[in-house]
């Protein structure tokens, strides 16, 4: 059965709950206010073979449990939803608990929280872009006008600026010269990323299981199609096929990124192609809000997503 | 060009020189002495940041245009930039000093970003993509153990996590000494024997037992020897630390701790240890050559 | 979310108010067995969609009065920055506990000098726990 944690009413949480129920799927569902109050989990690690293969376990209920053999797959969106939570010791231990869990884990896990932390810093996620052969907008993060200059030299047109790490932050396109009127002369400027700004059409790729890619379109006017409402641009959401380079391109960076879902956000060249080095890569989200684009194409990622965590366990 | 960076050692430099850059070797004075002293024969100039002005005073920057990669410092003196011919060592980090979540947050992404595009050669790159920085130790002990398939004969302790077994066996807590921690870890290790320490410098391991604060060289298995050697390229680290006991066979070994940053090393250099004292010239002498340190 | 649903009307930024932050509808009641659970998910789920206006779409979230000042997009984009975050902030943690340990090791051998000696705090702390488990 699959192992579903997060608050019931998070949004994704609550849509691959009902998408499990509606199938008839088996499923055990810890809510995150119980981890620490009426869910514990125990583990244990014998030596032996690879920590995957002897990890045991339960996850307690005050009057049953249910064993980690009888798991075969793994989904959290703990941490989502904003819950406002009394965190004792007890739950603080729980918590670190189920992040072990979901790193040792010898079956699938969208996603290990060790995976997850590429994301805090868009650089470290650059290197994985590039190496799986998409390309990344030029960029330059940190340093001061010694560096900038030079770089502004080699942009076309004003730079997109935006933080380095997940904190969010609008998306804004700014001139050089506010740029530099914003920053106290006299004290080193806060990190910033500056980027060339990429023209062509926002693609959203969800990868399952390294495997399924659901990408659609979303066609806006907007800078960050994600925040729509901020710049009065509609936003049209379809779905869509890959070159099937560019997919295979996604499958790698989302393996490399140990991802057993993610959400990729490209640039399709206008015009199109089929060679990934033309498409640009602005982040990979390592815990992909994947129910709005999958309400409004119908891409059947959350049935992917069910199907990849049911699979059979190797032996 | 002294003076370039707080804390940088003075040595004689120019234009051309490749650089060693080190994060933190103030921490560890013995150690500074001896990658001073390596980079002067090998013409490298020596540029040190204090842990506590990395990623506040002196900070790090990260370009990346047509798909190459630049990244430097940019201290109070101005940027620099770090280049293949250079070698960069982040010892030790620190906390970045309190300031707004936000401008906090970008900080760290932007050293994160450092370390893991820097194109310099370096020595245990941090980042997050760098599973001995994003996993706590114990956890590390059990992904990466046992570091082979076959015969292997360093295995982890037995792990246990939530509440101690009631098994009749002996179960320590996880020490919060040894890598902090929410989880409440339990640990055991069946018979164990005195204390040792490992040092893993690239293809080189030297055994030392260490119980009772001594230091007696002893020779490894080739079988020990070849996993301490794998669990080190596992973890992505050229240079390892890793406490471990004999156990229950006297040929079976548990790994206790890993160790990524030079701390035991440290206190050897601090003592007569010259065959460590060897090993560890030898290895920073390769590093700075573009070597491969072989067993 | 079944087929009906999401025919019946897809989320939009009217249902936003309800939506903008979890914590309305109560954890299901754990039971005794797996069954039971499922059986409180279910009753959850149906009170969360109700909230959210989904069989009725927007028409709820209209009644409250409340102004739909993010849209859908923003939701899930601040969805997901908030997960990362949250998992950042975790790791965070352990990687500055870590970090400040190894940093204060240092600094304490230093004070110490050479008749310190010892191979850091963790190691005195295994070599304590062995003692014991050898006793």
């Amino acid at each position: 059965m699959i192992l579903l944690m997060g608050p019931i009413d998070e949004l994704v949480t609550s849509f691959f709950l009902a998408h499990l129920t509606d199938t008839k799927s088996e499923y055990l569902f810890v809510d995150q206010r119980h981890l620490g109050t009426q869910v514990r989990l125990e583990l244990d690690l014998a030596p032996g073979p690879h920590a995957s293969r002897r990890l045991r376990g339960a996850v307690c209920f005050p009057t049953w449990r249910v064993d980690l053999e009888d798991i075969s797959g793994i989904f959290s969106r703990l941490g989502t939803g904003g819950v406002r939570e009394h965190v004792t010791p007890e739950v603080r231990a729980e918590r670190a608990h189920a992040n072990a869990l979901m790193d040792l884990f010898h079956g699938p896990v969208a996603n290990r929280p060790t995976a997850m932390v590429s994301n805090n810093s868009k650089p470290c996620q650059y290197a994985a872009i590039l190496a799986a052969g998409l390309s990344v907008p030029d960029t330059l993060a940190g340093g001061d006008w010694r560096l900038w200059e030079p770089f502004a030299r080699g942009l076309t047109g004003d730079p997109v600026i935006k933080s380095v790490s997940d904190e969010r932050s609008l998306v804004k396109q700014v001139s050089w010269d506010d740029t530099r009127a914003a920053f106290l002369p006299g004290r080193p400027p806060p990190p910033h990323q500056f980027q060339q700004r990429i023209s062509g059409t926002n693609v959203r790729v969800h990868v399952v299981g390294g495997r399924e890619v659901f990408a659609c379109r979303a066609e806006s006017q907007a800078l960050d199609y994600r925040h729509p409402d901020m710049t009065g641009h509609p936003v049209h959401l379809r779905a869509t096929t890959l070159p099937e380079p560019v997919a295979d391109a996604c499958r790698r960076l989302s393996c490399a990124l140990g991802l057993h879902l993610s959400g990729i956000d490209l640039i399709e060249p206008p015009g199109g192609s089929a060679d990934p080095r033309d498409w640009v890569c602005l982040e990979v989200n390592t815990c992909p809000g994947f129910m709005w684009f999958e309400q409004h194409t119908g891409l059947p990622i959350a049935q992917a997503l069910a199907r990849s965590l049911q699979a059979p366990l190797a032996s | 060009m002294g003076g370039l960076f707080p804390g940088e050692a003075a040595c004689e430099a120019s234009g051309s020189m490749p650089k060693l850059v080190l994060v933190g070797a103030e921490l560890f004075p013995h150690l500074r002495d001896l990658l001073r002293a390596e980079a002067l024969r090998a013409g490298f100039r020596a540029v040190e940041v204090p842990v506590r002005a990395w990623g506040a005073t002196t900070t790090p920057w990260v370009e990346v245009k047509g798909g190459r990669f630049r990244a430097g410092l940019l201290g109070p003196e101005g940027p620099e930039e770090l280049e293949r011919e250079d070698v960069f060592w982040c010892l030790s980090e620190g906390p970045l000093p309190p300031e707004e979540d936000y401008l906090r947050a970008e900080r760290e992404a932007l050293r994160e970003g450092f370390h893991t595009t820097c194109p310099a050669r370096t020595l245990n790159r941090r980042g997050l993509l760098s599973v001995p920085w994003t996993v706590p130790s114990w956890r590390l002990l059990a992904q990466q153990l046992p570091a082979r398939e076959g015969a292997c004969v360093l295995a982890p302790p037995h792990f246990h996590v939530g509440t101690p077994p009631e098994d009749g066996r002996r179960w320590k807590p996880w020490p919060q000494e040894a890598g902090g921690t929410d989880a409440r870890v339990w640990w055991t290790v069946s018979a164990p024997g005195p204390l040792h320490m490992a040092w893993v410098m690239g293809q080189q391991v030297s055994l030392w037992s260490v119980e009772d604060g001594g230091g007696a060289r002893v020779a490894p298995t080739p079988e020990l020897a070849a996993d301490l050697a794998r669990l080190a390229a596992g973890c992505g680290a050229e240079f390892l630390e890793v406490l471990l006991v004999p156990s229950a066979s006297p040929t079976a070994w548990a790994a206790l701790q890993l160790s990524f940053v030079p701390e035991g090393l440290e206190s050897m250099l601090s003592g007569e240890h010259p065959a460590l004292v060897e090993q560890a010239e030898h290895f920073v002498r390769a590093q700075l050559a573009g070597q491969e340190v072989g067993p | 979310m079944s087929k009906h649903n999401t025919e019946a009307g897809l989320i939009t930024s009217r249902d936003l108010p309800k939506l903008a932050e979890a914590g309305q509808v109560a954890a299901p009641e754990v039971g005794h067995s797996a069954q039971e659970l499922r059986q409180a998910v279910q009753a959850a789920l149906a009170e969360q969609w109700s909230l959210m206006g989904i069989l009725d779409t927007g028409k709820k979230a209209a009644d409250l009065g409340k102004k739909a000042a993010d849209a859908l997009t923003d939701k899930a984009k601040k969805d997901e920055d908030k997960a990362i975050h949250d998992e950042g902030k975790a790791r965070d943690e352990a990687h500055k506990k870590m970090n400040d340990d190894k940093a204060k090791n240092a600094e304490d051998r230093k004070k110490h000098g050479k008749e310190a000696a010892s191979l850091g705090v963790a190691a005195g702390a295994f070599s304590d726990a062995l003692r014991d488990l050898r006793a």
